[in-house]
């Protein structure tokens, strides 16, 4: 069974790729499976607390998850401030503290959607708070990222055709004037204890956070110094 | 008594003839901070915005004086506004390297601070990685497309002596000479749109439980509120000395669940986004059990009373642990 959500954008959104340094922050055009999929683990933990969350955890993990994107996408080139690590901190006589961490300025993608963003995720268990937890999430990527969700989720036992399954690799073909993005997911054995941000357990790049590269449905149209405007095909 | 499970403003306000966030500079000519969004009309808009992190200084700001004016406990970095936060206090850090506390402890140290529990950190002091997350978020404040315009204008120093250039490099270092230089400012209505994680106050996110009792989380709900309503009131942003702004109006809708439910939160870059929060609302109380409450204000003054009454009788939920 496919839960479909609408979600509308409110904010800016920033998504950054997996390879993307603190300096460098491009960003993903929509949310990977991965961001999505963590996103629904954290609505279950506030909902139902953490051993709720473990138990889902498998259910989500194994979940497809497939979107329709908006109609426009413009990408925002821009430079923000932020804050450093700065491992050579030296004690500041004047204030009496440690300036641990750095000002310094860092390059920003930041992604505006003009349409609303469908999300459709299939678990592979019944679970009756599913339409619940879709609508309680509330951003994506960088805090301040905030997505709506104008309704409880629809249900269909089909994948519409519009959709671009994000879980799967695309064996079916792909439109040659489309948009490669290097979407994250998770490997279908990785533990919770791995995704829980607060254990040392690591979750490697490649084995357990496995990248695909996915071809999505989106031509470029513009771009200047400032942004990139892409139109859905 | 009003439970607060979390709550959003969708504000549009018109702001005149200010510069709160600029980019950077090239030569005399400051670059004000400006985005390419898609308007409803489907064409693209290069359009004035304040970011996020701008709106996000400007209230924590604010709470930070009200912190200290009521005695709400902080750290010592945040006793003098230090943007490390905890991270930069000696004896947080002294502590960190002598006890190696597990992260469950490090979040419950950071909740003691006001600031570092309700504005967020990220220790990675003694090769930790504890982050302690936000309870407000906010998202980029971005002109409303046709109903927003940014110029630049120009201006002098005067200097009446000014057939007088230095020559020698030192002196010119002084900068008493005659200067010209470039402005921004920009003016119309803009689209403002936040979230406060009430639940999250005083709550430890890895052990699930909470460090506070009722009344501290109260008086930080209220504090956070009243630092919300301070920042439409007074946006301490950049370039104030001269160019600060003409507020004219504010309208929108203050949207609070009184248990686990999103309150909704629509852009106005939406024209019917009032209307639509009130739809949302609607088709969510069908899920969540008509927890989702929606207050529409026409004005700053009725966004002042509608957050007055909120921070007055509003408590903030408190998850089953």
């Amino acid at each position: 069974m496919w839960f479909i959500t609408t979600y509308q954008p409110v904010s800016l959104l920033s998504l950054k790729v997996s390879t993307a340094t603190s300096t460098g922050g491009k960003s993903l055009l929509l949310p990977t499976p991965f961001a999505f999929k963590m996103a629904l683990l954290d609505v279950v933990i506030r909902d139902g607390g953490v051993d709720l969350g473990e138990a889902l955890w498998p259910t989500i993990c194994s979940g497809q998850v497939a979107v329709r994107g908006p109609e426009r996408i413009v990408v925002n080139n821009t430079f923000t401030k932020i804050l450093k690590p700065n491992r050579s901190a030296a004690y500041d006589p004047d204030t009496g503290l440690f300036p641990v961490m750095g000002r310094t300025i860092g390059f920003r993608e930041y992604v505006q959607w003009q349409g609303e963003l469908q999300i459709a995720f299939q678990a592979d268990s019944e679970a009756k708070d599913w339409a619940r937890w879709l609508t309680q999430i509330h951003y994506l990527g960088k805090r301040g990222g905030f997505i709506q969700a104008v309704a409880p989720p629809t249900q269909a036992d089909e994948l519409p055709d519009d959709f671009t399954l994000l879980t799967q690799d695309n064996e079916a073909g792909f439109a040659l004037d489309g948009t490669l993005q290097v979407m994250d997911d998770c490997a279908s054995d990785v533990r919770f204890d791995q995704v829980n941000i607060y254990t040392t357990t690591k979750l490697r790049v490649g084995s357990d956070r496995i990248l695909r590269h996915v071809i999505l449905p989106y031509r470029m149209e513009r771009s200047s110094r400032g942004y990139t405007l892409y139109r859905r095909l | 008594m009003t439970t607060i499970y979390n709550l959003s403003i969708s504000a549009k306000a018109i702001l005149n003839l200010h510069s709160l966030n600029n980019e950077g500079g090239e030569g005399n000519q400051t670059q004000t901070r400006m985005v390419n969004i898609i308007g409803e009309d489907g064409r693209m808009h290069n359009v004035n915005a304040i970011s996020g992190d701008m709106l996000k200084h400007i209230q924590a700001e604010h709470l930070y004086h009200i912190s200290r004016e009521r005695g709400l406990p902080l750290c010592a970095a945040c006793q003098i506004f230090d943007a490390n936060r905890m991270s930069a206090d000696p004896d947080f850090q002294q502590w960190i390297r002598a006890e190696k506390p597990t992260p469950v402890q490090v979040v419950d140290r950071l909740l003691t601070c006001t600031l570092d529990d309700l504005e967020g950190n990220l220790i990675t002091e003694g090769n930790q990685s504890v982050p302690r997350k936000s309870v407000v978020e906010f998202g980029w404040a971005v002109g409303i497309p046709e109903a927003v315009t940014t110029d630049q204008y120009f201006h002098v120093k005067y200097d009446p002596d000014r057939r007088e250039i230095p020559t020698e490099k030192a002196e010119r270092s002084g900068n008493l000479g005659q200067a010209i230089f470039h402005r921004p400012a920009s003016s119309g209505q803009y689209a403002i749109v936040c979230n406060v994680e009430a639940h999250r106050i005083g709550y430890n996110d890895i052990s699930q439980k909470y460090t506070l009792d009722e009344e501290e989380r109260q008086a930080r709900l209220a504090a956070l509120l009243e630092s919300l309503l301070y920042a439409f009131v007074q946006p301490n942003g950049a370039m104030r000395n001269t160019q600060n702004p003409h507020i004219v109006d504010v309208m929108g809708a203050v949207a609070y669940s009184t248990g686990p439910a999103p309150a909704p939160l629509v852009s106005p870059l939406n024209s019917r986004f009032d209307q639509q929060i009130g739809q949302i609302a609607q088709a969510l109380n069908q899920i969540h059990e008509g927890r989702v409450q929606v207050a529409s204000f026409g004005s700053l003054a009725e966004l002042a009373e509608i957050l007055q009454a909120l921070l007055k009788d509003g408590r903030p939920h408190a998850l089953t642990v």
